[in-house]
């Protein structure tokens, strides 16, 4: 390899901007400062020319990510995950009190069995606090969602920590962390527009519609109601990891069709972007659900809802990184999609 | 307005260009004559620099030339530049005679011996 090409691969670690501006201009001064015979590049301007590209990609990152796109994504969010976080928490204490509500407890009325439904508070808090900060979220006191949100994904934290010990339950929970964490962070970020605003009525009330459809217990109602209805049980690796009954899976999907017909119908810009923010969401679910088969990594421990195996640190580690790169990945991807394509004249003409 | 004092590379750089347009090359030798040999800027840092300085608006480029089929861009202060060198050369100026000051008083050389 000669010396030109060994700096011109350095090079390319630059931003394309930068490479436009200036590689070129810096290729002739690496190659004029280089000794008489010189054939691999000096580790001094390795470093430096590594260091430069590093600081030249963050600080393009840092303005790709302070556009006004990313803030108006960051407040479209900041209601989005706080509502599907409310019905994955809404769901375990609502159905608990239907069916004490419905099937009774001896010797008391529904809403006395109702009362008498005596559930953990690590089960109710969270659904009250994302619905505490969906509700602020969406009238347009996103410093106080902002403030309670944070607390939520602690508490989100803290219930995945809790299952630290068990295989199966330390995986499964920690799409709703990454969710949290992510819906947190984005009410941290100022927006000069509401979600509301952005969103418009019609597609809150879609989404809310969604919420309750999947985090409230109207499939469940549904079925008791109406048992003849419910067909068979469905069970999927993916979406019905318990065992539903048909009109259930029919109602549940329903309402993740709909939310996610609602947040595909945002504007192109926002869209991708609330797309790239749930990517690392969706790699934990796929992990959770379906990657246990395929990755080895995995396969260290007995696999088992009631195992005590926890995770050993690397496959913490991987765990936490997936999330991680694959966030940076689908971040890099919009701004890739985005960038202006340059206009090829057509043929012949010069 | 209170500035953050400046780095010695970027220092160096906008000393180079007071007396007029250089390239990229002539900068980093000329770094190099200034300080004695004591900062050897590569062009990795060089250019991070220079980036800086365009943005901030303290240089811009002068002209620019193709030498041997390669470009050669030149840069120059700005009066925005030549400003901010002055406003750092003085408070440097400022902290060295109050060290010199008071190295004398207690009678201690410049060379970090007893005078």
């Amino acid at each position: 390899m000669t010396l030109e090409r060994a700096y011109r691969w350095l090079l390319a670690c630059y931003p394309r901007e930068h490479r436009r501006q200036y590689e070129e201009e810096m290729l002739g001064v690496l190659l004029d400062d280089a000794d008489p015979g010189q054939r691999r590049p000096r580790a001094k301007d390795v470093r430096a020319l590594l260091a430069g590209a590093l600081r030249a990609r963050t600080q393009q990152a840092v303005v790709d990510l302070s556009s006004e796109h990313w803030r108006s994504t960051a407040a479209v969010f900041g209601l989005v995950a706080p509502l599907a976080l409310l019905a994955y928490a809404g769901r375990y204490p609502l159905f608990n009190l239907t069916m004490a509500a419905f099937w009774g407890v001896p010797g008391f009325s529904s809403w006395q069995s109702w009362a008498q439904a005596q559930l953990p508070w690590e089960t109710w808090v969270p659904a009250v606090g994302w619905l505490a900060v969906a509700v602020l979220a969406a009238t347009r006191w996103r410093r106080a969602a902002a403030v309670l949100a944070w607390p939520a994904a602690v508490l989100e934290v803290l219930r995945a920590a809790r299952d630290h010990g068990y295989y199966y339950t330390s995986v499964v929970g920690l799409w709703p962390v990454a969710l949290a964490v992510l819906a947190a962070a984005a009410l941290t970020v100022p927006a000069s527009r509401s979600a509301t605003a952005l969103l418009g009525r019609w597609r809150i009330a879609l989404l809310a519609g969604a919420t309750l459809l999947v985090g409230s217990t109207l499939p469940t109602v549904a079925v008791m109601y109406f048992p003849a209805w419910q067909g068979g049980t469905v069970r999927t690796p993916l979406f019905f990891t318990n065992a539903v009954s048909a009109l259930e899976a029919v109602l549940l999907g329903a309402g993740y069709l709909l939310g996610l017909g609602t947040v595909l119908s945002i504007r192109a810009p926002l869209r991708r972007r609330v797309l790239a923010l749930l990517a690392p969401v969706g790699a934990l679910l796929l992990l959770s659900r379906i990657g246990y088969v395929y990755l080895p990594f995995l396969h260290s421990h007995p696999f088992g809802p009631d195992e005590p195996a926890g995770l050993n640190p690397g496959q913490w580690l991987v765990l936490v990184l997936i999330p991680v790169l694959t966030l940076a990945v689908a971040v890099a991807a919009v701004h890739r999609w985005e960038r202006p394509r340059p206009r090829h004249a057509p043929a012949g003409e010069n | 307005m209170n500035e953050s004092p400046m780095r010695e590379p970027t220092f160096l750089i906008l000393t180079c260009l007071v007396e007029g347009p250089q390239h990229g090359y002539a900068i980093l030798a000329e770094v190099r004559r200034i300080s004695g040999g004591r900062v050897d800027l590569r062009a990795g840092t060089l250019y991070a620099v220079l980036d800086r300085l365009r943005a901030e608006g303290l240089a811009e480029v002068d002209r620019e030339e193709l030498v041997q089929s390669r470009l050669r861009r030149y840069y120059r202060l700005t009066a925005l530049g030549a400003q901010r060198l002055a406003q750092e050369t003085a408070r440097m100026r400022d902290n060295v005679e109050a060290a010199t000051a008071r190295l004398r008083r207690a009678g201690l050389s410049l060379n970090g011996g007893i005078a």
